[in-house]
């Protein structure tokens, strides 16, 4: 077997591949931004049973959760502006989707382990220990101050190992960004591949990328997790 | 007792296992990488069946008809194929591909010939044979809504395109013209993102967009704005180096120009009676007289 890199060297494809790699960081820190944003709200939502948005915050976790993430992506892409949401655009006075596809990938990532996050918070949450959280109610926290200073600090240090699943699992899930014709890493792959069909070396590399980049994300992960750890909470790293 | 000893073992036979799979991971990749001396043809008479990868969504040349059966141009010229090297039409399995997977789908053993609407081309000839070209393609053509300003190839620049990703074409258009595409894998996403404006027109193979353009809820609004850049042969497509294979389907096709069966098809799918095909049909039947 032997592999032939030299496509590397085409200024072309260098091109393509470092604006493809740049839209896929993008895509997936716009995308990380959300889900936390999303998953700490919803916690909140939830484990203080605010009334009538608690059961809404559960409805929007079984929906986006129950359901494959290329699924949503397709229904923002292709779905919303049949429904009648679109917007007209200044430059030539046509009715267009709002939402473009890179806006579109991002939300379906935020969306989809957005409501996976809420889940894992939650569960962080639930593991705060009542004698503490009892504690601080009888030193005069009320509800929202006991949830502020108590138990969204040590909730979220306790969920910060499924955490990192659920970041590396967003990075992976970008790549369905391609087959809305966002030009991410897989996209100019896929258009490199089609043209010198040196599908396995241009595959090898797709590979090492998100190696690399899930990797960085789960470095980066630990550094926080072993940065904010209190001495006797959580597991030892 | 027992279960120290085990605990004791456990690691030495775990590394085993992961010789005993690393080494057959090896063996998979060498073998993948080594190309099957097998004769084809043999293989196909063996199994009795000859396997085609066609577009299903790609009228006139390969589509799912409203009786659910799959039919069009390179159907019919399949199906001779399997008539000729099997001695029956049904002697065959239709294998769906998209322009992105089926050189892939060949080479990988999944589909014995493909017949998809393949364009020739030097890099293609490069990593599989092309049997005879049997029809001649009309090249990229720009399809826009009736109202659009373009009207030359040279003026896409800085537009966005809507198109498929694997075309022959896409690459001048970014190139040569400084068109923004915005590729799919489906001809049904791109004309589901063209009709939502997500683009300003589609530059795509000319056959179908013709098609298109003529179909109810599309002929008012929408207009052919600039015709093909270029023209280019399409032909079937089989592995490399199998020679007796390539001469069996090449001379199945000859047979097929000779019998008048591509001429036949062209009018049963409605595409216009080409010169092309015609004069292929005259040469096969001087060539078998």
């Amino acid at each position: 077997m032997n592999l032939d890199f030299s496509w590397l060297a085409d200024p072309y494809y260098q091109y393509w591949l470092l604006r493809g790699l740049g839209t896929t960081i993008l895509m997936s820190v716009l995308g990380l931004v959300l889900m936390m944003v999303i998953g700490i709200a919803g916690a909140l939502i939830i484990h203080l049973r605010v009334p009538v948005l608690a059961t809404w915050t559960t409805l929007f976790v079984e929906m986006f959760r129950n359901t494959p993430p290329l699924v949503q992506l397709f229904f923002l892409y292709f779905m919303l502006s049949e429904m009648g949401l679109t917007l007209t655009d200044p430059a030539t006075g046509q009715r267009i989707p709002i939402f473009s596809g890179f806006t579109c990938a991002v939300l379906s990532l935020g969306l989809y382990n957005g409501a996976l996050a809420i889940e894992i918070i939650r569960s962080g949450l639930l593991a705060v220990p009542s004698q503490t959280v009892e504690g601080a109610r009888s030193l005069g926290y009320s509800r929202v101050q006991t949830f502020r200073y108590i138990e969204l600090p040590i909730g979220l240090r306790l969920s910060m190992p499924a955490m990192t699943n659920n970041v590396v699992s967003l990075i992976k899930t970008s790549n369905q960004a391609a087959l809305v014709a966002v030009a991410d890493i897989m996209y100019t792959a896929t258009q490199i591949m089609l043209e010198n069909f040196r599908n396995l070396e241009v595959m090898i590399f797709v590979w090492v990328v998100y190696v690399a980049l899930s990797s960085l994300a789960v470095v980066a992960m630990r550094y926080i997790d072993r940065l904010i750890r209190i001495p006797g909470y959580g597991a030892v790293a | 007792m027992v279960t120290a000893v085990t605990r004791v073992n456990a690691p030495k036979s775990r590394r085993k296992w992961q010789l005993a799979s690393l080494v057959s991971l090896a063996c998979a990749i060498g073998a993948t990488a080594i190309p099957a001396k097998a004769d084809q043809l043999e293989k196909v008479k063996e199994r009795g069946k000859l396997v085609v990868g066609i577009k299903t969504d790609y009228p006139p040349f390969g589509y799912l008809g409203a009786d659910g059966q799959v039919k069009g141009f390179e159907i019919d010229i399949a199906k001779f194929v399997a008539k000729e090297l099997l001695g029956s039409a049904d002697a065959i399995e239709l294998v769906p591909v998209v322009a992105s997977n089926r050189i892939e789908l060949l080479n990988a053993g999944r589909i014995d010939a493909i017949f998809a609407t393949l364009g020739t081309n030097p890099d293609r000839a490069k990593i599989i044979d092309f049997t005879h070209e049997y029809y001649q393609m009309e090249g990229m053509v720009l399809l826009t809504s009736k109202d659009s300003a373009i009207t030359a190839w040279e003026e896409v620049k800085g537009k966005k395109l809507c198109g498929i990703q694997g075309n022959l074409y896409n690459r001048t258009l970014t190139e040569k013209f400084g068109a923004e595409t915005v590729l799919f894998a489906g001809t049904a996403e791109m004309f589901k993102a063209f009709q939502d404006n997500r683009c300003e027109g589609i530059a795509f193979d000319g056959p179908i967009l013709n098609m298109k353009v003529a179909e109810d809820g599309w002929k008012d609004k929408y207009k052919i704005a600039v015709g093909a850049f270029a023209f280019n042969p399409i032909a079937g497509g089989v592995r490399k180096g199998e020679v007796a294979f390539l001469e069996a389907v090449n001379k199945a096709i000859t047979d097929a120009e000779a019998k008048g069966v591509l001429v036949a098809s062209e009018k049963t799918f409605n595409m216009g009676a080409s010169e092309y095909v015609a004069k292929r049909a005259e040469e096969a039947k001087a060539k078998a007289n």
